[in-house]
Formats: structure tokens, sequence, C-alpha cells
């Protein structure tokens, strides 16, 4: 979950890169990279004012983010995390309706290893 | 469908259609996730008499947390036609519990939700919306599609490499096609773009639509299960009880290309204010924002119904009702993205009686539309009739969203 501090959103980070690509691939959002760390949930495509509709919409939209992740840009949960563990993390920031793009990547970074990332 | 429905969707395109109202709602509010930041949850569940204090004061706070974040409060100051004024409290707490294979692929899903919303006024006076609602529901819910399966991944991704080779002469990144590998590539020229329509323009945009659209497949999400609720007035004089059968239903087509865009009629106004906007640089309705619909059929139990009572027929009634909810980008202004979102109900008394008929209580509907952002001004109107109310009203709603972090 995002906390008061803001997550970085660097372009070096692949986690923000993917997270930014994928979000804009799926019709979320249209800003460019350097724009989109302070996107919200709350202003993306998904966020319908009915709650029903909008989990009805973020229900798939997760999915479609970790298909795209994975398949797209060869991404794979972080070792000893689960895809559900992954998927639920990920769902806790989408359901913020406050959280950024940039808290988004920051979770994501946490829950996948990314194509060519190297470990700390 | 009486005649201001229509008029309610033509206004989904026309902006400003409906200037006059018989009420007026002014909100000045901040959203209620400042106002939980403020409170020491924690503080309330500290309990000094157990040696696992630390431990079940974080297990509260938690629940407590996660009961103040699916309820939304503004305050918002209420007008009424006569122009008397008054403080009133719309709410909204909305908590999906008990949800079962939550994060698994396609397939089926079960899950609770339980649903409470109204606007509670401090003066009986002043009540543009007199009309509480408290619902629990059980769905079993089908989701379909929405990505390719592993076995055709592979296919899809050559596919739309394919069809981008065909339509653009060539590919732009040097790793073998069909791999990740190339995809990245491709993510390394995109980071770079300043401006949205040159990023759009650019032929590593077009490969990475071109590859993602074959990956996505058309989805389905479809719900069924049972609804029992209360509908109270504000002042709790008037309830009935409602007993029935819900259904919920999304589509969404990512190719652009099909003949399935096209359908999606409510999304042509907005699709040429995102046009003229510069929002979208095509002109073209979206396959990705069909409006989620979800119907009920419910029997309610009238505990006491003045305009029913009035019209002389007050006996339990078999309702149907609709409702459909809609949303769109619209474009920015300055940093702030604008959206349009809009819900549509439709109530049908399904067997009315002459009295009932004869009062024009056998069916009304009801459609509010928002222009807002997530932060800043936001506009609104809701024009239509609730159960309780025995005629149509035009509520406008005028305010400032604060930032919510």
């Amino acid at each position: 979950m995002p906390n008061n501090r803001l997550a970085p959103w660097d372009k070096r980070s692949l986690a923000c890169k993917v997270t930014w690509i994928t979000l804009r691939l799926l019709r979320q959002h249209r800003r460019v990279f350097k724009t989109a760390g302070k996107v919200t949930m709350g202003q993306l495509q998904f966020w319908h004012s009915n709650k029903v509709a909008r989990d009805a919409a973020r229900k798939k939209l997760l999915e479609q983010i970790d298909g795209l992740f994975r398949e797209m840009y060869g991404a794979q949960n972080e070792p000893g995390l689960t895809r559900a563990k992954a998927l639920s993390k990920m769902d806790a920031v989408l359901m913020d309706k406050a959280a950024t793009l940039a808290d988004l990547a920051a979770v994501a970074d946490e829950a996948y290893e990314f194509l060519g990332e190297v470990s700390a | 469908m009486k005649a201001h429905a229509w008029m309610g969707v033509l206004w989904l395109g026309c902006f400003g259609l409906v200037t006059t109202a018989s009420a007026q709602v002014v909100r000045k509010s901040e959203t209620p996730s400042v106002i939980l930041q403020e409170l020491d949850l924690e503080s309330f569940f500290c309990d000094f008499n157990t040696a696992n204090t630390f431990y079940r004061k974080q297990t509260r706070a938690e629940s407590a947390r996660n009961i103040f974040k699916d309820l939304n409060l503004e305050f918002v100051q209420l007008s009424s036609s006569r122009g008397d004024d008054a403080i009133g409290l719309t709410y909204d707490y909305d908590r999906t519990f008990g949800v079962q294979n939550p994060a698994g692929p396609a397939g089926w899903t079960s899950f609770f939700n339980l649903r409470s919303v109204g606007t509670l006024s401090f003066d009986s006076a002043v009540k543009p919306r007199d009309f509480l609602d408290t619902r629990v529901t059980w769905r079993m819910a089908y989701d379909a599609g929405g990505l390719c399966d592993a076995a055709t991944m592979v296919e899809a991704y050559t596919r739309g490499l394919n069809r981008y080779r065909d339509s653009q002469g060539g590919i732009c990144v040097e790793a073998p096609p069909g791999t990740p590998a190339a995809n990245m590539e491709l993510l390394e020229i995109l980071v770079d773009f300043d401006d949205p329509a040159t990023l759009e323009a650019s032929a590593a945009w077009h490969q990475a639509v071109a590859i993602a659209s074959e990956m996505l497949s058309d989805q389905t999400h479809f719900d069924f299960g049972l609804d029992l609720g209360v509908e109270n007035s504000q002042d709790f004089a008037q309830r009935q009880y409602r007993l029935g059968l819900a259904s919920t239903l999304e589509y969404k087509t990512w190719d652009q290309d099909s003949y399935l865009p096209w359908l999606n009629v409510v999304d042509y106004p907005a699709s040429v204010l995102r046009y003229l906007t510069g929002y979208d640089e095509e002109w073209g309705p979206s396959g990705t924002t069909f409006p989620i619909v979800t119907v009920d059929v419910s029997q309610i139990v009238v505990d006491e119904n003045r305009a029913r009572r009035t019209a002389g027929d007050d006996d339990n009634f078999l309702r149907a009702h609709l409702e459909a909810s809609y949303r769109s980008a619209l474009g920015e202004i300055g940093t702030k993205l604008y959206h349009l979102d809009a819900s549509y109900q439709y109530y049908l008394d399904v067997d009315p009686s002459s009295s009932i008929q004869s009062a024009d209580l056998d069916q009304y509907d009801y459609l509010k539309a928002e222009i807002s952002t997530d932060q800043g001004l936001f506009f609104a109107i809701d024009v239509g009739q609730l159960p309780f109310e025995v005629r149509d009203t035009t509520v406008v709603s005028l305010g400032y969203r604060v930032a919510a972090r």
C-alpha cells in the first residue's frame, strides 16, 4: 500500500517504464512517461463512480497488467512470491483512489523481476 | 421510456442542455481520505490489558482502516427550489468481501457486497434527493477473455508483428521478433517522447499497439446473484424492503479495426469531445468504454410509501431496475485530466395497478452525469426521479475536490 512518502518515478527504473507503457497500452491514461508518475488510480479509465462497475473493470485490468508484464515484457514474480500474492499487492494499489502510477510501479518492482533487471 | 431519458442521453454530448434547476447543491468538501488521514485510528484501539497489545492494536486498526477506506463522506450545502439552505451529508459505504478465487484467471468467482448510499439533510424541509438505499448482494461472476491464453500468445505476438510490418513496411528494433527483448527496445524509444501526439505518431508506438492488441482478446464479465435491500426516505418515515435477483454485464473489445466499437453509441458524444480537445488523434468511439449494465428484478415489500398510498395502492409489487454506468476521458486542461462519469437508472413496476399508472408511478428514471478531475473543479447534474419521489427533479452540483494526499 502506498504511504505518504512519494514513490520514485525514474526513467532508469524498469518497473516504472513497464508500468507506464502497460497502463497506456491498456488505454487507462494517455500521458507521456515524464508526466505520468503522478496520475492517480482515480484518474484511470477503470475508475467508474459505480463501485460494482469499477470492481468488474479492476479485476480484469489486474489480470491484463499481469499478462502483459509477463508475455510482452518478460517479467517473472520475485523469488518467493506467488502469482496470487503479486496480484494481491498490485490490487491493493489499484483499489486506492489516491495511489499514483509511481506507487503502482513501486509495488510492481517488489512483486516482479523484469527482463534485464539488475538485482540489488 | 420517458422523453427526458432520451434528452438525458443527448445531454451526454451537449453539456449545458439542462440549464434550469429546481434545486441546487453546492458541494464544498474535502475527499474523505483527507479526513481519514488526519485521524489516528490506532489510538482508538490500544488495549493495555493484554500481553498481545501490539498485535491486537494493529489488527483492529487495520480493520478500522478498511471500514473507513470503503466509506465516502462529503459534507454538502443544499438549497431548495424556494431558496432555503441546509447542510447535508452524502455518504457511500461500499464493501466487497468473502471473495472466492479473487486472483484467478478467467473463470468463476463469488463475492458478497454491502452498499449503503444516500444524502442526509440536517433540515427536513430541504431534501433534494429523498432516498437512502442499503443492500447486501451475493454474486457469482464469470470472466472470459481479456488476454490470449498462453498457448496462443506467441502466435498472437507474431501476428501483431506481421500486421505492423505489412502496414508500415518494416520494424524498428533489432531484437528477434516475438521476444520481450524487442518490446523492451521499443520501450526505451517510447519513454523519451515529451508529447502524446508525437509519441502516438511514432513507428515504435504503432508497433507496440499492434502487438498488444493481438495479445488482448475481447473480454466479458457477467455476474448474477441475490439482492437484499432496504430503501428509506431521509427521515426514515418511509421504508420498503427489497428481495430479488441482480445481474451485471461488462464487455470490451480491443480491436479498434472491427465494427464493434461503432456499436458503442453512448461513446459517440464523448469521442467527439476527445477528438476536439486533441485527446484522441482520430475520431471514433472506443470499444473499451461500453457502459457496464446492471439489472435487478425484485419483490418490493412496502412498509410505508406515501406516494403509492396517496395514489390508492400501497401493496407489495414486483419492480425491475436497470442501471448503466459509463466513464470516458474527455481531455486534459493543463495538467488535469477530465472524465465524464454517467449513470442512468430506470425503474419499472412490472404489473402496475391502474391507480399507480394514473399517478404516473409505474415507471421513472434518473440520470446522473459528472465532469470531474481527481483534484479540482467538478460539475455534476442529476435529473429524474427516485423511489419515494413523486416528480422529476433536477439537481446541479458544483464544487472543488481537494487533493487526497
